[in-house]
C-alpha cells in the first residue's frame, strides 16, 4: 500500500527520537548536577563570608562576594543552557508530531478517496443493509417514496460517510482530544488552565506565563505585530 | 424432565409454560358424571399475595399445580387417574406438546400448608405411578364408575405455641433480564434443548445404556451444541460468503410496490429472501426473530409450483387441498379466494375455476393447459394471460378499492382491472409513473412494474419459459434456495481439529463416537432449519455481520483500522511526550528563576546594607532625569572646576564607592549625595539649569534618603559588617501620624523649643508622611502648609548662617543644604567673581545673589524652591541668557502658583508611591 510507504518513512524518522531524547536529557541532567554543585559551593562561600566578615577588609569582602557572584553567574549560565536544551527538545518532538499529523491527514485523505470511489458499489450494499434491517423486522421505518427520493442524496452524504470512513476516521481527532486527562498537564494563561483552543504567546521572552487563551485576554483574532500579556505590559509601563 | 419448550412464536403467546401449567383439581361436587372436571389453575401472575398465601403449589411431573387450600380433594383410583390424565393431556396445550412423554401422575397431595397450624396430613390417596406411553390406548375409562378405597384416618395434632415463620423479605427488585455481553457467553451454553433433542438424546442414551456406558446429560448436550453453533458461526464469519444480496429497491412481489409503511412493512423471508408486504402476504403481526415464507416453512427442500400459472418464484400460499399457488394469482383469478382474509390462507376455490379458464392460452408464455389465465378487461378483447406473466411483462394491472353500498350496508371491495398490452391505457400508465401515484393498496402498479422490468425479471424470471428448460426463470427463489442449500452444507462444516477442541471441554466415555453422532445430528438439524443458526442471538448477529461485511471487505477494513489505531497510539504517545517536555521546559525556566532569586537572597543576607544603598542610589539616579550628575564633571571642559570644588562627586563615583564597600550606612551615602548637590549649587549660578536641577534633586533625593534611613533603622544593620543585626530593632511606625500632629507642628509656637535644624527635620518628616497619605483635600492643604513652614525654617536658618558667615560646608549639618546653598551663593556674590557655567552650553552668567536674598524673611512665604525659581527677581529675565533662562522666566511668569503646588504634590505622591513600592524590606 502506498500509504503504508510514507508512514513507513515516518517510522524510520521517528526511530531516532528516543535516543535523541535520552541524549538530551542526560545532557540536561549533567548540567543540573553542575548547577547543584555550584549552589552548594555558593552556600559554603556564603557561610564562610558570614563567619569571617568581621575580620575582612572591604577589599577582601569584595573579593569574596565576587567569587559568589561568579558562581551565580555560572549557575545562571547552566540554567540558561538547560532552558535552551528543553526548548530544543520540545521543538524536536513538536516537529515529529506535526509531521505525523500531516501524514495522518494524508492517510485519511487517501482512505477517503478510496472509499468514495468504492462508494458507488457499496451504496447498493448499504441500502441492502437497510433492507436487511427491515427484514430483521426491527427497522420498520417508513419509507415514503417521494421523500426518500429527495432525501437519498443527502442521506447518502451523511450516512455513507459515517458508515465506514468516518466511523473509522472520526476516531482520530476526537481521540487526541479524548486523551485521558493528564493531571500534570502544563497550565497556562491567567486562568491557570490547560491549553485549549487558540492560544497566543507573549512576546516578552521572560514572561512567566508565556501562553494565553484568546478568550482570557480578550482577543478574537490574532493581533498584528508584537503582543504582550497584561502582566508584562504592566511591568513594562512601570519601567 | 426438562422444562417444556415453547413452541413457535404464536403458540408461545402463553407466556411462561412452567408457570401456566394446568392442574387437575377435583371439583367441589364430589360426583360428576364425567369423572373430574378440569380446572385450570390460576397463573402466578394473576394471584394476589393474599391469594397466593392460600394456594398450595404442587410440582407434579414437571408441571406446577396450584391448589387452593380450601378446595376439597377427592380420592381417586388408578383407573380414574388414567382417564383424568388423558383428558388433561388433551385439554392442555402444553401437555399436548409433549407427545411422547411418559406422564407420571401422582395423586395430588395436600402437603403441609403454609398456615402451619392445621398441619393436616390428609393423605387423600395413595399415589400410583402410571405410565402411559400412548394416549390412544386409554380412552376406555371415561365413565366414572370408580371403586373407592377406604379412606385412611387423618391424624393431626395442634401446636399450641406456633409462631408462623416470617415471610422472607421480598427482593427489592424483581428479576431483570440482563442481556449477556458478547464476551461471557463462552462460559455457559446458550442453547436450549427442544423436544427433538430430548428424543434424540434419549435414543442415544438407550444405546449407550445397552453398551454399558454412562448417560450423556442434557447439560452436556446443550453445551456441545452451543459450541458447535459458535464454531460454525465463527467459521461462517470467516468465510464471509456473501449470502443473499438484497437489492435496496426491494419491492413486494405481490403488489410490485416498494412502499414501506410502518403499518405495512416489507418482510423478507429469511431463507429465500422473498420480499412481501405484511398485508400482501397476510402477516398481520411481525413475528419476533426469523420469518419464513410459507413455502420455505413448509416445503423447504422442493421448490413449489403454482397451480394457477407456470411461473415459479414469488409469494406462495397453500391451497386448501395442499397444493401451492401464488398469492397474486389467487388475488386476480376471480373464482379463487382466501379462506382467511387476514392471513390470506389457505387459497380456496381452485376447483371452482371453470374449465374454460384452464383452457385459455397465455399470450405471453404461449403455454397451453398450464394454469389458469385471466383476460383483458377490455370488452371484446379475449387476450388471455397468466397473472404472473402479466406482472412480469408489466401489463397494466390495477386494483381499485370500491365502496359499495348495498342493502346490507356498506361493503368494501376491490375492482381489479388488467389489460393486455394492446389495450393498456398508456397515458394513464405514464401518469401513474410520473406522479408515482399510488393506488390505494396498490397491488399492481403498472407503471412501477414496467419500470421495474429487471428486478421483476429476476423474480419472475422463470415464468414463461418453464418449458424451455432454462431455469433462469426459476428466478431468485430458485437461485436463492440453491444458494442456501449449498450454504447449508458449507456453513456448518467444522474442521475435525476444532471438533476435537470442542469435545475437550467435556468428559464422556466413547467420546469420538458420540461426537460424530452429535455432529451429524447437528448438521441434519441445521439443514432441516435451512441453515439458520440454532441460537437466535447468533442468527441475528450473523445477519448484521453479513451486511457489514458486504459493505466493505472486512479484513481490509480491519487492517486499515488496525493501522490507524496504531498511528493514533503513536500520536498519543508523542503527545504525551510533548506535554512532558513542555513541563520540563517550564521546570527549567522556574529553576532559572530560582537561581536568580537565590542570588538576590544571598545578597540580601550577606550585604543587606549594600542592597539598600544600591537601591537608594538607583532611585536617586532615576530622579536625575537629565543625567547631569551621572558622570564626574569633565575637567577638560571646565578646567577651573577644581578651583572651587575640592571634592567632586557624582553618581558613578558613588556607585563605584558603593561597590567597593566604602559606604557603611545610609548616612555615608547621604553625605556624598549632599556633597554632590552642594558642589553643583556652589559652582553654578542660581538661574542655571544645573542649579535648578540640583535644587530639585535635593528635594526629591532628600525624601528618598530619609526613607532609606528609616528603613535602615527599622531593619537594623550592623554597620560594621554591613549585615543584619542579630535581632531586629523595635519597629517605629514612621507613617503613623494624624493631621492633628501635623497641625500642632505647623504652629510655629509649638516648635519654639526646637532648634531650627530639628524643626526642619520634623517638618520634612511630616511632609513625607503627609504626602504618603491618601490624596484628599485636607492632605493637599497640609502639604502646602508644611512646605511653607519648611521654607520659612530654611530661610531662618539661612539668615542665621549668613550671619555666622560660615563657609565650611563640610561641617554643616546635612539638613541645611538650603542654607549651604545660600551660603555658597552669598560667598560667590561676595567674591563677585564671574563664574562660567561650565556644564552647559549656554553662556555662563552671574547671578547677583544679593538680590536673590533681598526679600526680607517672612514677607512672602516662599514656595518650594524647586518650582518657584527666580520669578521673584524681575531682573533675571531681563539680564538672563536668551536661551533656557528666558524660557524659564517666561514660562514661570505665566504659570499660576497653584499649578506648581498641584504638580508638586502629584510629583511627591508619585515619588512616595515609588518609595513604598520599592521598599520591600
Amino acid at each position: 500500500m502506498a500509504k503504508g510507504m510514507y508512514l513507513e518513512h515516518y517510522l524510520d524518522s521517528i526511530e531516532g527520537l528516543p535516543c535523541e531524547l535520552q541524549r538530551n536529557f542526560s545532557l540536561m541532567e549533567d548540567l543540573d548536577k553542575r548547577t547543584e554543585a555550584k549552589k552548594a559551593e555558593i552556600s559554603e562561600l556564603a557561610s564562610e563570608y558570614i563567619e569571617k566578615v568581621k575580620n575582612l577588609a572591604s577589599e577582601e569582602r569584595v573579593q569574596h562576594l565576587k567569587k559568589i557572584d561568579s558562581a551565580y553567574n555560572k549557575c545562571k549560565e547552566f540554567s540558561d543552557d538547560k532552558v535552551q536544551l528543553a526548548m530544543q527538545i520540545y521543538e524536536m518532538v513538536d516537529k515529529h508530531i506535526r509531521r505525523l499529523d500531516a501524514e495522518l491527514a494524508r492517510f485519511e485523505n487517501d482512505l477517503q478517496e478510496k472509499l468514495d470511489s468504492g462508494s458507488q458499489d457499496s451504496s447498493d450494499e448499504k441500502q441492502s443493509r437497510k433492507d436487511k434491517n427491515m427484514k430483521d423486522k426491527r427497522g420498520s421505518h417508513a419509507r415514503d417514496k417521494k421523500t426518500s427520493d429527495q432525501d437519498s442524496p443527502k442521506q447518502k452524504k451523511m450516512k455513507n460517510g459515517p458508515n465506514i470512513s468516518e466511523s473509522l476516521l472520526a476516531m482520530h481527532p476526537s481521540d487526541v482530544l479524548d486523551m485521558p486527562v493528564d493531571p500534570n498537564e502544563p497550565t497556562y494563561c491567567l486562568c491557570s488552565q490547560v491549553s485549549y483552543g487558540e492560544m497566543i504567546g507573549c512576546d516578552n521572552s521572560d514572561c512567566p506565563i508565556e501562553w494565553f487563551h484568546f478568550a482570557c485576554v480578550g482577543l478574537a483574532t490574532k493581533p498584528k505585530g508584537k503582543w504582550y500579556c497584561p502582566r508584562c505590559t504592566q511591568d513594562m509601563k512601570k519601567k | 424432565m426438562r422444562k417444556p419448550r415453547r413452541r413457535g412464536g404464536l403458540a408461545g403467546a402463553q407466556s411462561d409454560a412452567s408457570d401456566t401449567g394446568t392442574a387437575a383439581v377435583e371439583d367441589s361436587q364430589p360426583r360428576s358424571p364425567s369423572p373430574y372436571r378440569l380446572k385450570v389453575s390460576p397463573t402466578r401472575e394473576t394471584l394476589t399475595y393474599a391469594q397466593a398465601q392460600k394456594i398450595v403449589e404442587v410440582d407434579l411431573d414437571g408441571r406446577l399445580h396450584r391448589i387452593s387450600i380450601f378446595d376439597p380433594l377427592v380420592v381417586i383410583t388408578e383407573d380414574e387417574m388414567t382417564a383424568q390424565d388423558i383428558a388433561e393431556c388433551n385439554s392442555n396445550k402444553e401437555n399436548s406438546e409433549q407427545t411422547s412423554v411418559s406422564t407420571v401422575v401422582s395423586s395430588p397431595r395436600r402437603s403441609v400448608a403454609n398456615r402451619g397450624k392445621k398441619k393436616d396430613v390428609k393423605q387423600l390417596s395413595s399415589s400410583q405411578n402410571h405410565c402411559s406411553n400412548s394416549h390412544g390406548q386409554s380412552q376406555t375409562q371415561s365413565s366414572g364408575n370408580s371403586h373407592h378405597g377406604t379412606l385412611p384416618k387423618p391424624t393431626f395434632k395442634e401446636h399450641e405455641f406456633y409462631e408462623p415463620v416470617e415471610a422472607p423479605p421480598r427482593p427489592s427488585a424483581y428479576y431483570r433480564y440482563i442481556d449477556k455481553s458478547s464476551e461471557d457467553p463462552d462460559t455457559d451454553a446458550e442453547y436450549d434443548m427442544d423436544e427433538e433433542d430430548v428424543a434424540w438424546l434419549e435414543l442415544v442414551n438407550e444405546k449407550r445404556d445397552s453398551d454399558g456406558q454412562p448417560h450423556i446429560s442434557p447439560d452436556t448436550f446443550e453445551l456441545l451444541i452451543d459450541r458447535l453453533e459458535k464454531e460454525s458461526f465463527l467459521e461462517s464469519r470467516s468465510q464471509a460468503s456473501s449470502q443473499s444480496v438484497i437489492d435496496e429497491d426491494a419491492f413486494c412481489c405481490v403488489c410490485l410496490d416498494d412502499e414501506c409503511l410502518n403499518s405495512n412493512v416489507i418482510l423478507f423471508c429469511d431463507i429465500c429472501n422473498l420480499a412481501v408486504h405484511q398485508e400482501c402476504y397476510g402477516v398481520p403481526y411481525i413475528p419476533e426473530g426469523q420469518w419464513l415464507c410459507r413455502c420455505c416453512l413448509q416445503s423447504p427442500s422442493r421448490p413449489v409450483d403454482c397451480v394457477l400459472c407456470p411461473n415459479r418464484g414469488g409469494a406462495f400460499k397453500q391451497t386448501s387441498d395442499g397444493r401451492w399457488a401464488h398469492v397474486v394469482c389467487a388475488i386476480w383469478i376471480p373464482e379463487v379466494c382466501f379462506a382467511n382474509t387476514v392471513f390470506l390462507e389457505p387459497i380456496e376455490g381452485v376447483d371452482n375455476i371453470p374449465p374454460a379458464r384452464w383452457k385459455l392460452t397465455c399470450y405471453l408464455c404461449k403455454q397451453k393447459g398450464c394454469g389458469a389465465s385471466i383476460q383483458c378487461h377490455k370488452a371484446n378483447c379475449y387476450t388471455a394471460f397468466h397473472v404472473t406473466c402479466a406482472q412480469r411483462a408489466g401489463l397494466f394491472m390495477k386494483i381499485d378499492p370500491v365502496r359499495e353500498t348495498t342493502v346490507n350496508g356498506t361493503t368494501f371491495s376491490v375492482k381489479k382491472t388488467a389489460f393486455c398490452e394492446a389495450h393498456s391505457p398508456a397515458v394513464n400508465g405514464s401518469d401513474d409513473e410520473e406522479t408515482g401515484g399510488r393506488v390505494l393498496g396498490c397491488r399492481a402498479n403498472r407503471g412501477r412494474s414496467a419500470y421495474m422490468q429487471t428486478p421483476e425479471l429476476k423474480k419472475q424470471k422463470g415464468s414463461n419459459k418453464v418449458d424451455s428448460k432454462q431455469p433462469q426463470k426459476k428466478g431468485k427463489k430458485e437461485e436463492v434456495s440453491k444458494k442456501t442449500t449449498t450454504l447449508l452444507v458449507t456453513v456448518p462444516e467444522i474442521p475435525a481439529q476444532r471438533l476435537n477442541k470442542i469435545s475437550k471441554d467435556v468428559i464422556i466415555q466413547k467420546k469420538n463416537q458420540f461426537m460424530q453422532r452429535l455432529h451429524n445430528y447437528w448438521l441434519l438439524k441445521r439443514q432441516s432449519r435451512n441453515g439458520v443458526p440454532l441460537i437466535r442471538r447468533l442468527h441475528s448477529h450473523l445477519q448484521g455481520q453479513r451486511s457489514a461485511e458486504q459493505a466493505e471487505p472486512d479484513e481490509k477494513l480491519n487492517a486499515v483500522r488496525e493501522e490507524l489505531k496504531y498511528w493514533q497510539k503513536l500520536r498519543h504517545d508523542l503527545e504525551r511526550a510533548r506535554l512532558l517536555i513542555e513541563l520540563i521546559r517550564k521546570r527549567e525556566k522556574l529553576k532559572r528563576e530560582q537561581v536568580k532569586i537565590h542570588q538576590a537572597v544571598t545578597e540580601h543576607q550577606l550585604t543587606p546594607v549594600l542592597v539598600l544603598l544600591s537601591s537608594t542610589l538607583e532611585q536617586l539616579q532615576e530622579k536625575d532625569t537629565a543625567k547631569i550628575f551621572a558622570q564626574p564633571v569633565n575637567l577638560k571642559e571646565v578646567p577651573d572646576y577644581l578651583e572651587f570644588i575640592t571634592h567632586p562627586m557624582d553618581f558613578s563615583t558613588m556607585q563605584s564607592k558603593l561597590e567597593a564597600h566604602k559606604y557603611r550606612s545610609v548616612t555615608d551615602l547621604e553625605a556624598d549625595f549632599n556633597l554632590m548637590i552642594s558642589n553643583c549649587l556652589l559652582y553654578n549660578a542660581k538661574d542655571t539649569v544645573f542649579y535648578q536641577a540640583a535644587i530639585r534633586l535635593r528635594d526629591l533625593g532628600g525624601a528618598i534618603l530619609r526613607h532609606a534611613q528609616r528603613q535602615a533603622q527599622n531593619t537594623g544593620f550592623d554597620l560594621d559588617t554591613g549585615m543584619h543585626l542579630a535581632e531586629s530593632p523595635n519597629k517605629n511606625d514612621y507613617y503613623r501620624c494624624t493631621f492633628e500632629d501635623v497641625d500642632t507642628l505647623l504652629d510655629p509656637d509649638n516648635r519654639l523649643h526646637m532648634t531650627t535644624e530639628n524643626q526642619l527635620r520634623e517638618l520634612l518628616e511630616k511632609l513625607d508622611v503627609v504626602t504618603s497619605m491618601r490624596s484628599s483635600g485636607a492632605r493637599t492643604r497640609r502639604v502646602r502648609l508644611l512646605r511653607r513652614e519648611i521654607n520659612k525654617v530654611r530661610f531662618k536658618q539661612n539668615l542665621k548662617n549668613s550671619h555666622m558667615l560660615n563657609g565650611d560646608l563640610k561641617e554643616d549639618d546635612d539638613e541645611d543644604d538650603e542654607d549651604k546653598e545660600m551660603d555658597a551663593d552669598h560667598n560667590l556674590s561676595s567674591s563677585s567673581s564671574d563664574k562660567d557655567d561650565c556644564k552647559s552650553t549656554p553662556p555662563p552668567m552671574l547671578e547677583p545673589t544679593g538680590l536673590a536674598l533681598s526679600p526680607p524673611p517672612g514677607d512672602t512665604p516662599q514656595e518650594p524652591p524647586t518650582l518657584r525659581p527666580m520669578t521673584s527677581d524681575p531682573r533675571t529675565s531681563s539680564c538672563g541668557p536668551p536661551g533656557i533662562q528666558f524660557e524659564y522666566g517666561r514660562a514661570s511668569s505665566h504659570i499660576d502658583p497653584m499649578f506648581f503646588v498641584r504638580t508638586l504634590t502629584t510629583e511627591v505622591s508619585h515619588l512616595n508611591n515609588k518609595i513604598i513600592e520599592t521598599g520591600y524590606f
